[in-house]
């Protein structure tokens, strides 16, 4: 006689035995990817092998700082950028716009022939909390967000020679749109989605805002933990946030 | 105070005409006779020609667009702010009030009346402006020229544009503002030389400080490169991580 799958397969115990083991195995998972951050120095990196890096621009003041912070930033190593910017905010796309103008009149103003990449896409991301939106509906709009960044974060580079790279640098400085992509990024690490994590792709580099000078912002607090540099810009918060990894480097902007 | 770069300019033109005759039609009267003046002055080598243009000292005062700081305009236009900005010569008022104009208008009609009744010291100006199109960053430009100061709420934005114009910074934290961190800025700022912090409610000993600030104030941003290195630069810290090297 034959016997129908055992019963106790569907019990409840069962079911808890699985959920810790998924559990067990996705913390490691995620200790494995954490500790790698501080004890694997990056490889050395020639500078013809060029970078593409997504800057999240968190509207107003963020994005001011943003792009203080983004002052030096070097073209021929810097090839291809991804702006990232919150729907219905049209400053930080002109922002963006207008700093692509002053990199390309650099370039050639330059014109040593090396200048290459002026590529650069701007993207919209649905906003994850709107100004004066209620609290209960806030996990809503953050999910559909959370959603729509994956699309960018795997979205093909126009002009590179490996179309399907993924961005190497994520730059991030605030608040909550920046807070959706950090987490989206880390998920496409943990599961090592386009050899994310074993190409040590989506490295993530937050900046903590300079107007923060003894305590960290919201943002900073729920990404500290898991982004690999976590920069803050006045001494009295070096060593705060997640796993005390506040790490002091001056006024950056 | 003696503005050396338009003085060239201004000189130029002048011997410019000297040269090559009579103004174009397009040169108002006015600017015509200013111009032989200056040529004037030219022909007796004499210093008449940096006095004429002579340009003068600006205080520049901004509230922040989105909530307006009243009770800074209302300071600023106080008898012993008015007093202190006399005492360290400067000549020009200009207050940007943003949505504030009622109050401006009140407090601006009121200081004048009291330089018109004490009209025989110096005198001092006071302009209001709403907005501007194009940030401030000609407000920050006179005020660089002339030596002057700007008076500023502490909005970050607005320190990190006015320091990069090398110009004496006052800033005025707004107590009214909660869960705010403008007043931990301007304590941390002021502490490394970059500005000076301004209490709302006696402005007088902030501005008397501003005189000389400029000679002594540290330069921002910090040097990021050279000899005189302070900070690493974020540029090189994205080089790091990535793994570029120099």
């Amino acid at each position: 006689m034959t016997t129908s799958p055992p019963s106790h397969t569907l019990t409840l115990s069962f079911l808890l035995a699985l959920l810790s083991t998924l559990l067990t195995a996705a913390l490691l998972r995620l200790h494995t990817l954490l500790s790698s951050q501080s004890h694997n120095p990056p490889k050395t990196r020639p500078k013809t092998n060029q970078a593409r890096v997504l800057i999240v621009l968190g509207s107003g003041g963020h994005t001011h700082e943003m792009f203080y912070l983004l002052r030096g930033l070097d073209t021929r190593k810097y090839a291809t950028r991804d702006y990232v910017v919150s729907s219905g905010d049209a400053f930080s796309g002109v922002r963006a716009r207008e700093f692509e103008e002053t990199l390309q009149a650099k370039r050639n103003g330059e014109e040593d022939g090396e200048g290459g990449g002026g590529d650069y896409t701007i993207h919209s991301l649905p906003r994850a909390r709107r100004i004066h939106q209620p609290l209960y509906t806030t996990p809503v709009s953050a999910l559909r967000s959370f959603v729509a960044a994956f699309p960018i974060l795997l979205s093909r580079s126009p002009g590179s020679s490996a179309a399907d790279a993924l961005p190497d640098l994520v730059l991030a400085n605030g608040p909550g749109t920046a807070v959706i992509l950090v987490y989206a990024a880390l998920l496409l690490r943990f599961f090592d989605i386009r050899r994310a994590e074993s190409e040590r792709k989506l490295r993530i580099v937050y900046v903590e805002s300079f107007a923060r000078v003894r305590t960290l912002s919201l943002s900073a607090r729920l990404v500290g933990w898991c982004v690999d540099r976590f920069l803050v810009q006045w001494e009295g918060l070096e060593g705060k946030g997640g796993r005390g990894r506040g790490e002091f480097c001056g006024i950056l902007v | 105070m003696v503005v050396p770069c338009s003085a060239t300019f201004n000189a130029s033109i002048a011997i410019h005409f000297c040269i090559h005759g009579p103004p174009a039609p397009s040169i108002t009267t006015t600017s015509a006779q200013r111009l032989k003046t200056c040529c004037f002055n030219l022909k007796f080598g004499t210093l008449h020609l940096l006095t004429y243009i002579e340009m003068g000292k600006v205080c520049f005062v901004t509230t922040g667009a989105t909530a307006p700081f009243t009770t800074l305009i209302e300071s600023m236009l106080n008898p012993s702010s008015i007093d202190a900005l006399l005492e360290i010569g400067v000549t020009d008022v200009l207050i940007q009030y943003g949505t504030a104009r009622e109050t401006f208008d009140k407090y601006a009609e009121t200081a004048r009346e009291k330089l018109r009744q004490a009209s025989h010291g110096p005198t001092l100006s006071i302009e209001g402006m709403a907005f501007s199109n194009h940030g401030l960053h000609e407000q920050f430009v006179r005020v660089q020229e002339s030596g002057g100061l700007v008076v500023s709420h502490a909005g970050s934005g607005t320190i990190l544009e006015a320091l990069r114009f090398h110009i004496s910074l006052i800033v005025v934290p707004n107590k009214q503002l909660l869960d705010n961190h403008q007043e931990e800025l301007a304590d941390a700022m002021e502490k490394s030389r970059y500005l000076l912090k301004g209490d709302v409610t006696d402005l007088a000993p902030a501005i008397q400080r501003s005189e000389g600030f400029r000679a002594e104030m540290n330069q921002f941003p910090p040097t990021t490169s050279g000899k005189h290195r302070e900070t690493k630069s974020f540029a090189a810290i994205m080089d790091e991580t990535l793994g570029f090297l120099d």
